[in-house]
């Protein structure tokens, strides 16, 4: 456990009645379930295999699931970030079918059959993939909520060819926005990996 | 991997020296967790209704479509919200203020974009459906949204910053300096309302533990002081410090507008309380800018659009 | 976001009789769709998925361009036909959104796609006609920096977003549409309408009419085009003011003037006075200058964006010298 984990101590067993809390719609206990409860199923919900990063998982959702929120919620992948959710920040930014494309403004129920890749997909556990690295070495981060977006979005536009000036880099990273303002080392890293062929 | 002191007592081993910073690797690999991604079990989802009024009060609510959806597990407005005691304290000392309203105590509205109801249901788009079909009767009154109509009846604060100094300072003779000054410039500069739009919006996941003196709160919250976070909700909720733990290990941006405990948060934790399963409450972008109460806008074309009521032509008979 | 079923229209036949439901709306790229249906502006009960149909390809010649409705803007923008032969598009389309936006978001929908107007977009706020018809328009005494100056009524002045339908209005293009009565082709200087009236009605299609293709004539001879666009960001920011010309000269005279600009009407704006302005002029600073001084005939400023005026005549001289350098 890095020094980053939060150790989540649970008290099993007690049951967490209102207490102080006059709750006029209190509901039963709170019972310490190792599992999950399952949503309600509805006629609404769809059968929908999603392969992501290479494994496929079939899941039950609704049309309506977008694939950022199947990402985060049902698969647990939280590595794509909900930013906007208007598709306006590009922090939802995934591949699908080698393509960069926004999470957030896609229905989960039509990538059947498609091969979606997310920031976790890019490496195997433990190494990097060269613009992760650097986007590391170049610091091209702070608060780091924006980072795996910009990673994707930076891969595609290197495999694009779009990596011919700075300006043009700047212009084909336009769909992703750092708070932070990590602009000049992103586009450093971005440079990095499309190597020395670019011209300032 | 622990710290190195090595590193640190060693002339030219880290300053000016490339280092990787500590969280880098886990933030490039998407590893990083930030408050709405914490894997937790039997979590439900919450989200917010907002006032689409600048100023006045509700006076009835109609909740028959938000409570059909399917999943729905609550609604809760000032109707059916707990009661709390400590909700009204304002400033708490050494712990950052928690702003108290709005946590559905009363049905006064203050400003556009409060908060007024919340659904919570097993997903979170039944939660977003419900919110959204949640319909609100307001009584509306007019807004008073620019400084300048109301510096009439501006008053010297009794309390201004806890009592530990008075609100208007004064330092020699401005009146005679200004008089004999042989430059005098008089003028009027305005700023525009920023917001601070970190990437990450708002959120928090709430969860209780145990009961009386074992009952336990914990929180993810998307926040630039744990501390003050956990002290706010003990005394929210009349709990002990030591009975509240805030975690945040990666906040997505907060640029100061995660440094108070905002009444999100706590409301979280009602809902969590109500429905008696963990809650995740997450800001909608456009929601995020009034989770806090801003300075009332110098802006006339905020003051024209609110009260532009007028029918077009098409509408009068 | 309410509840919809999701249908997937195998053949143009299907996808047709689909939409024939009521509550049914196409979906192509769905990046506008999905954020009015987020924002419950737009609440579909039934969604017609068209990927699929065969709708995706585009072919450009001598005798004029055929762009199927479902090609990516990407897709579309990087062609190299494109760029040498209607610039103009190829610069709109680059213009337009981000570059992930455009890997997913179709020609047809790009056209398609809904005004920016605030109000129009919250629900919160009451008096909007274009999204409840006789409420009222809260943009006239509102804010309306970013709002028409050309073609507004007193029910609405949302400006029309699409830079590409811009482009395409400068080039005499045509819609091709598909309904229950056959196939029809629009020119899409008439394909928009002005809200008047009833800004709820925003184009001459009728329920369940499918857009099949966008159909652009050749170039004339010599013929150049460009688009112009101005806004407050560099990049992934709607038009303020933008314009697109298409000009062929004969010795230095203007053969050809086809302008029209966006981000100031309620549609995309030609610009006939402009253009009989420079009907055989001698290309000069003067000469363009005056011509697009003609683009403020007719504009209606409000209290935010009497700018645009003399933004739009600037732009238009701008874009005439730089097509014509």
């Amino acid at each position: 456990m890095n020094e980053f984990e939060v150790s989540r101590r649970r008290f099993i067993g007690a049951s967490a009645a209102a207490g102080g809390l006059a709750a006029a719609t209190a509901k039963t206990a709170h019972a310490a379930a190792q599992t999950s409860a399952a949503p309600v199923r509805t006629p609404e919900m769809v059968d929908v295999t999603l392969e992501v990063n290479g494994r496929r998982h079939p899941l039950s959702i609704e049309p309506r699931t977008t694939l950022l929120d199947a990402l985060r919620e049902e698969l647990r992948l939280s590595g794509t970030k909900k930013g906007c959710d208007r598709g306006s920040c590009g922090a939802c930014t995934v591949h699908v079918d080698g393509a960069r494309v926004l999470s957030c403004l896609t229905l989960a129920a039509r990538c059947e059959g498609k091969a979606v890749t997310t920031i976790e997909g890019l490496a195997a556990e433990g190494e990097l993939h060269p613009m992760q690295a650097a986007f590391l070495a170049r610091d091209g981060l702070q608060c780091g909520y924006c980072t795996p977006g910009q990673i994707m979005s930076a891969i595609a536009l290197v495999e694009e060819g779009r990596a011919v000036s700075d300006d043009a880099i700047r212009e084909w990273m336009s769909g992703n926005i750092c708070r932070c303002g990590a602009y000049p080392h992103i586009l450093a890293a971005i440079k990095d990996v499309a190597g020395s062929g670019s011209r300032s | 991997m622990p710290l190195d002191t090595g590193l640190l007592i060693t002339p030219g081993r880290v300053v000016g020296q490339p280092i990787d910073r500590r969280d880098g690797r886990l933030k490039v690999t998407g590893r990083a967790r930030y408050a709405a991604e914490f894997d937790i079990d039997n979590l439900a989802h919450a989200v917010l209704v907002q006032s689409t009024i600048a100023s006045g009060e509700i006076i009835g609510f109609n909740l028959a479509d938000a409570q059909a959806v399917p999943g729905v597990l609550t609604i809760m407005t000032p109707d059916n919200a707990p009661r709390l005691p400590q909700a009204g304290s304002g400033q708490s000392g050494t712990a950052g203020p928690l702003v108290a309203k709005p946590l559905l105590q009363d049905k006064l509205v203050y400003y556009n974009g409060q908060h007024i109801a919340l659904a919570v249901a097993d997903t979170l788009e039944r939660a977003q459906q419900a919110a959204a079909l949640v319909r609100v009767q307001y009584r509306e009154a007019e807004a008073q949204i620019r400084m300048q109509d109301a510096l009439g009846s501006a008053y010297p604060p009794k309390n201004f910053r806890n009592g530990a100094r008075p609100p208007d300072s004064r330092r020699g003779d401005p009146e005679a300096a200004l008089a004999s000054a042989p430059v005098k410039i008089d003028a009027t500069y305005t700023t525009p309302v920023e917001h601070h739009n970190p990437m990450e919006p708002h959120a928090t996941i709430a969860l209780w533990e145990g009961d009386g003196d074992n009952k336990r709160l914990t929180v993810y919250s998307a926040t630039q002081g744990i501390s003050n976070t956990r002290d706010a909700l003990a005394k929210l909720f009349g709990l002990k410090p030591e009975q509240v733990r805030a975690i945040c290990p990666f906040v997505g941006g907060g640029f100061g507008c995660k440094g108070n405990t905002w009444p999100h948060v706590a409301l979280a934790a009602v809902a969590a309380s109500v429905v008696g399963r963990p809650v995740k409450l997450r800001a909608r972008p456009p929601a995020d800018v009034h989770l806090q109460r801003l300075p009332a806008a110098d802006d006339p074309a905020l003051a024209a659009g609110c009260r532009q009521r007028r029918p077009s032509p098409r509408a009068d008979p | 976001m309410e509840n919809f079923t999701l249908a997937n229209a195998a053949t143009l036949d299907a996808a047709l009789a689909a939409a024939q439901q009521p509550d049914a709306k196409f979906i192509a790229g769905g990046t506008d769709l999905l954020q009015l249906m987020k924002d419950e502006v737009e609440r579909p009960q039934r969604l017609v998925d068209l990927h699929g149909l065969p709708l995706d390809q585009f072919s450009i010649g001598d005798d004029g361009a055929r762009i199927g409705a479902l090609v990516k803007m990407s897709d579309l923008a990087d062609n190299p036909d494109l760029r040498r032969r209607y610039p103009v598009i190829a610069e709109a389309l680059l213009a337009s959104a981000s570059p992930q936006v455009r890997n997913m978001a179709t020609i047809g929908g790009n056209l398609l796609q809904r005004t920016r107007c605030g109000y129009f977009r919250d629900t919160g706020v009451a008096a909007c006609n274009k999204r409840r018809p006789g409420s009222g328009c809260s943009a006239i005494l509102g804010f309306n920096r970013l709002h028409a100056v050309l073609g507004g009524s007193d029910y609405c002045i949302a400006t029309h977003p699409s830079d590409l339908a811009v482009a395409l209005a400068a080039l005499d293009a045509a819609v091709e549409v598909q309904g229950s009565d056959g196939v029809r082709t629009v020119p899409i200087n008439e394909f928009y309408l002005v809200p008047g009236g009833t800004p709820e009605r925003e184009t001459v299609l009728r329920p369940g009419d499918l857009i099949t293709a966008i159909l652009v004539p050749p170039p004339g001879m010599g013929e150049r085009s460009h688009y112009l666009k101005l806004r407050d960001r560099a990049s992934f920011e709607f038009a303020l003011v933008s314009a697109a010309v298409a000009i062929a000269l004969d010795d230095g005279r203007i053969r050809v003037a086809r302008i029209a600009v966006g981000g100031v009407g309620t549609k995309p704006w030609r610009l006939p006075n402009v253009e009989a302005a420079l009907a055989g002029a001698a290309v000069t600073p003067t000469v363009l200058t005056e011509a697009a001084a003609h683009a403020a005939e007719g504009a209606r400023p409000f209290r935010d964006n009497a700018f645009k005026i003399a933004l739009m005549q600037r732009a238009v001289a701008r874009a005439l010298a730089t097509v014509t350098a």
